[in-house]
């Protein structure tokens, strides 16, 4: 092992490929998720003294990284295509009536829809359903209650039909 | 019967109801074809996310990444090897002062990992280190190279970082750090353990004005817009750090 080498390193290695995805699904770009998973494996080591046994480290790189993809997109103020909110409360599941899945949709555009969600609600939908955490390590790693984790979830999975079925998105001015 | 809400099939998707909110959501989709029809398609669109991602989760991990997790702990950084974090943004003569002020012990390269929060400091709930009381009072109030109080806190250095947020670089007794005004909160940034007992500040190596690696490394990340010098950091202070122009 090198010299660098200790628990929380080797941890933080094992962790790589995870972050990797985590950070392509939440950027939209694996060049950027690359860039963002160097930003917060730097940010890591500058906190190594701060992070303390018993936390879980996934969920602390996976906030670093979040965070910092959050103040990227801010102060970048791009605008960016995003589908409006259907409805901030809980409300019924409606019929749509549609047939089944659509079997000619590949994972491209799944990523281009994923790209179309806010990021709030990208990142939730990233944490749950393709990095396996439960409402309360998603509601633990990005500081929000459980319940917003699921209206958050639910609306996301909303849009992607939406967005399946060919619904014009709203443009929003901004993405925060 | 209550109604199935979104948030109901979604947790159920998800494994996340109770065995009672299981039974009624079964119910309500046994009921109702197209709730059926809408609950699969749901479930299929979910299933197909993480497939669409695995090519980075199995792709060979770049070596910058494994370059950056090799790197030494603790290694003194020269002055002039953090000149790239100021990026050109300082005036030479700015960069002299720089050099006077940015004087932290080096780094005897022990962890703080096991330990219990260092005194001046407090663990939030995500398990990072935020000031406390009396480490806030100190942060906001006292001049660089002031000291007072029982952390007998020294500030090193009071900057602006790239997003206009107030940092000021301190030690204590037992470490040297950074912290930054962010959301109306005194969050540390980063934390290492000083090898030089509080007061021995003019003891600390000035010769090539070695700087913490980690605070160097925060610097470089954070950027550094502005550096205040002593007018501006009373005024600052005085002002109770407010939000400024920067």
């Amino acid at each position: 092992m090198g010299q660098g080498d200790n628990k929380f390193r080797i941890e933080l290695r094992s962790l790589l490929p995870r972050l990797r995805r985590f950070g392509h699904a939440l950027t939209g770009s694996a060049d950027d998720g690359d860039d963002l998973v160097q930003d917060a494996l730097e940010k890591a080591l500058s906190r190594e003294a701060q992070f303390r046994e018993g936390t879980r480290l996934d969920s602390w790189m996976y906030k670093i990284m979040q965070n910092a993809w959050i103040d990227k997109k801010r102060s970048a103020a791009r605008q960016r295509l995003v589908v409006q909110p259907i409805e901030e409360d809980t409300h019924a599941i409606g019929e749509d009536g549609r047939e089944s899945f659509d079997a000619r949709i590949n994972l491209r555009q799944v990523r281009e829809m994923m790209e179309r969600l806010h990021i709030d609600e990208r990142s939730v939908l990233v944490l749950v359903s393709i990095e396996g955490q439960t409402y309360q390590q998603a509601a633990d790693t990005l500081g929000i209650p459980i319940g917003t984790v699921m209206s958050r979830l639910a609306r996301a999975r909303n849009k992607l039909l939406l967005l399946l079925d060919g619904l014009n998105p709203t443009p929003r001015e901004t993405e925060q | 019967m209550s109604t199935v809400t979104d948030e109901m099939i979604t947790a159920w998707l998800d494994g996340e109801v109770s065995p009672q909110q299981r039974e009624e959501i079964e119910q309500a989709v046994a009921a109702s074809p197209q709730l059926g029809r809408r609950v699969a398609r749901l479930s299929q669109m979910d299933r197909m996310l993480a497939p669409a991602y695995s090519e980075t989760l199995n792709a060979a991990i770049p070596a910058r990444f494994e370059a950056i997790l090799a790197r030494p702990r603790a290694s003194a950084w020269s002055l002039s090897r953090l000149h790239p974090v100021f990026g050109g943004l300082l005036e030479p003569r700015t960069m002299g002062m720089a050099a006077a002020v940015l004087v932290v012990g080096v780094v005897a390269g022990g962890l703080l990992l096991s330990k219990p929060a260092e005194p001046g400091f407090e663990t939030a709930s995500d398990g990072l280190l935020i000031a406390n009381k009396e480490m806030v009072i100190s942060l906001a109030s006292l001049q660089s190279s002031g000291a007072a109080g029982s952390q007998a806190v020294r500030i090193k250095l009071s900057l602006v970082d790239g997003g206009g947020n107030y940092c000021r670089q301190f030690e204590t007794a037992s470490s040297a750090g950074l912290a930054c005004l962010e959301g109306g909160q005194w969050k540390v940034d980063t934390l290492s353990p000083a090898n030089a007992p509080a007061g021995q500040g003019d003891q600390y190596v000035m010769a090539d004005g070695a700087v913490d690696p980690s605070i160097a490394a925060a610097l470089k990340r954070r950027g550094v817009k502005q550096l205040l010098d002593r007018a501006q950091e009373a005024a600052a202070i005085a002002t109770g750090w407010k939000a400024t122009e920067h």
